[in-house]
């Protein structure tokens, strides 16, 4: 009983350690941010004072704000479309036709973690400015950068969907029922797919959302761009364009978990 | 039985896994309402056989007729076979009528007739009721009914049911298997049926088709299956069995424990082989009756009905086990008893 409840005591101070490191930094940053009230009085006694969301109105109605928003919001759209694109087929035909080369796409999945960014962006720049410059000039080159990035988190959100399924016996069923191929996966696998399917859109659209590198290595004008470039001649306002983008980061992954939750109680066993 | 028609016919087929050989010239036909137990042990070729069937296997050389059409070659989901699955093979996003509309609804059937006959094929299975509850609110059997549900309800020329009770308990397992037979019996189709459960394959068969290694070792009606195996495979692995070690008396005829068994079965003077005697074909007396083996109870296994008992004979290193059905007779472990052997019911084991 006493190792319980020490037990519990422990796992409580872990969670509000965890919260604080997670929390302080946000409200530094929102008190930064929304508050008029000079940086070297920002105390206790002035936490109340001179509360007002101008910064964040004034950034966000700036063109440039709102160019590079847009862009990066077009950017995160394309490369979940194209992200899906590869990887629905590439999951598939894994699970169902080839089990034994998973492992090697998912090594391949998980290359991005170990590759830089810079070493892409050189490695590919370099080959492009032989075969075709108009791709690295157009802002939409980064699309197939960044559904390379978020590789890891697209396939395995999309692979453990599929392996929380009996995938062979459900397509068994379905063709011994006279269902083509494509019908099976119309109507089989897609259904069954979709908690991954969010998730792995859900995850690609924050990684792009929150992409600097390769955008400024490409000289591209995106979201985390505009922030870099603004924060010298607008602290405030960069601050918190950023708080916001942290807020709507965090509300993705509540209502991802959220979705994945309620698919998994409607659909048995697709818990991500 | 309905008619003589062909329903499915294996002809030669073999299959070949790498190096293993999971299937070696089988040949089986199936008669229209017809129910075929493949039943052996693990990876003796049963399951193969059955996903050849559905167009799942392609097999290395032979061919799969249905009716009279030959399609080996022909994808699985043109071959119009209803299959139910072991695993509960119910689309987890669908609910019961939409799971058991879906054969129809690929087929093309309209709304109208398909709810018609998905509301018949539900109330069939005895699921009235719960046509919109998804499969992870039903219990194992009932997923099961929805599945035979969904594998019928478009008639299909065949039903493949690979090994479906044996995710089941007993109890429901009981009743599902006389519910399988009874569909198919009024669906008036052909069915083959895959297990490794013996009890099962006895009780709902027409016919049981024991396989061993990828070869058929014997096709019969489940009574000859049981009294007249055609060899020690099928006799061992079909009910309980004694095997008992023998030698040959001066009048060609089994000895054991020195009593002389006035059996068909026979051997050169002298020789030594295994004979095998159910334990139902095994008789108790009194110790010291005449023509009868001496011997001590050893150990007792009760199951209800019946009970099984271990005797140790006395005058040979054999221990033998008996069936005793009456209640009336009550032994216990070191009880002397005399056995007796139906020297019909003796036969000798042609393989080990």
């Amino acid at each position: 009983m006493a190792q319980m409840i020490r037990r519990n005591l422990w796992s409580k101070l872990v969670l509000i350690v965890v919260a604080a490191f997670y929390v302080l930094p946000m409200i530094a940053m929102a008190r930064f941010s929304f508050q008029r009230v000079p940086v070297i009085k920002l105390g206790w006694s002035t936490l109340g004072k001179n509360w007002t969301i101008e910064s964040l109105v004034n950034a966000v109605t700036s063109d440039r704000f709102r160019q590079a928003a847009w862009l990066s919001v077009r950017l995160a759209l394309l490369s979940v479309v194209l992200g899906l694109l590869v990887l629905i087929p590439t999951t598939l035909y894994v699970h169902v036709m080839k089990r034994g080369a998973r492992s090697y796409v998912e090594f391949l999945s998980m290359l991005p973690y170990v590759v830089p960014p810079i070493a892409l962006v050189v490695g590919i720049s370099g080959a492009m400015k032989v075969v075709g410059t108009w791709f690295l000039a157009s802002p939409f080159s980064l699309v197939p950068f960044y559904v390379v990035i978020s590789l890891p988190f697209t396939f395995r959100s999309l692979d453990v969907s599929l392996g929380a399924i009996d995938l062979k016996t459900l397509v068994e069923a379905s063709r011994s029922l006279g269902a083509s191929w494509s019908r099976t996966i119309r109507s089989v696998i897609l259904p069954n797919m979709k908690v991954g399917i969010i998730n792995a859109s859900f995850l690609c659209f924050a990684t792009v959302l929150g992409e600097f590198t390769i955008a400024s290595l490409l000289l591209k004008f995106t979201l985390p761009a505009y922030l870099a470039e603004s924060q010298g001649n607008n602290p405030q306002g960069t601050f918190s364009v950023g708080l916001l983008l942290l807020v709507v980061s965090s509300l993705i992954f509540g209502l991802m978990n959220r979705l994945s939750k309620r698919k998994g109680q409607a659909f048995s066993g697709l818990t991500l | 039985m309905n008619n003589h028609e062909i329903a499915l016919k294996f002809s030669g087929v073999s299959k070949a896994f790498g190096q293993v050989i999971a299937l070696d010239d089988f040949d089986l036909t199936l008669q229209q309402g017809e129910l075929v137990t493949l039943l052996g042990p693990s990876g003796c070729g049963k399951t193969t056989a059955l996903r050849i069937a559905a167009g799942f296997e392609h097999p290395n050389s032979g061919s799969v007729f249905v009716k009279d059409k030959d399609v080996t070659s022909l994808p699985a989901h043109t071959r119009n076979m209803g299959m139910v699955f072991q695993n509960y093979s119910l689309f987890p996003h669908m609910t019961v009528a939409e799971n058991v509309g879906f054969g129809l609804r690929v087929r093309g059937v309209d709304a109208a007739e398909r709810d018609m006959l998905v509301i018949e094929a539900v109330s069939r299975v005895r699921l009235a009721g719960l046509e919109s509850r998804y499969p992870h609110q039903l219990s194992g059997g009932q997923q099961q009914r929805v599945a035979l549900a969904r594998a019928l309800v478009f008639q299909p020329e065949v039903l493949l049911l690979d090994e479906p009770l044996s995710a089941l308990d007993a109890k429901v397992r009981e009743e599902l298997r006389d519910e399988i037979r009874t569909l198919q019996r009024d669906a008036g189709i052909g069915a083959i049926f895959v297990t490794h459960d013996q009890d099962e394959a006895l009780n709902i068969s027409d016919r049981v088709c024991v396989m061993k290694e990828g070869k058929i070792q014997q096709i019969d009606s489940p009574r000859d299956i049981y009294l007249r195996p055609v060899n020690g495979f099928v006799a061992r692995f079909i009910g309980a069995m004694n095997v008992i070690d023998t030698q040959f008396s001066p009048h060609n005829k089994p000895l054991i424990a020195g009593v002389e068994l006035d059996s068909s079965v026979t051997g050169p003077v002298g020789s030594v082989a295994q004979i095998l005697v159910r334990p139902d074909a095994v008789s108790l007396c009194q110790r010291g009756t005449s023509g009868s083996i001496d011997g001590t109870v050893v150990g007792e296994h009760f199951s209800g009905a019946t009970t099984i008992l271990r005797i140790r004979l006395d005058r040979a290193e054999v221990t033998i086990s008996a069936m005793l059905v009456s209640r009336n007779v009550q032994l216990n472990v070191g009880d002397g008893v005399g056995v007796v052997i139906d020297p019909n019911e003796v036969l000798l084991d042609s393989q080990n």
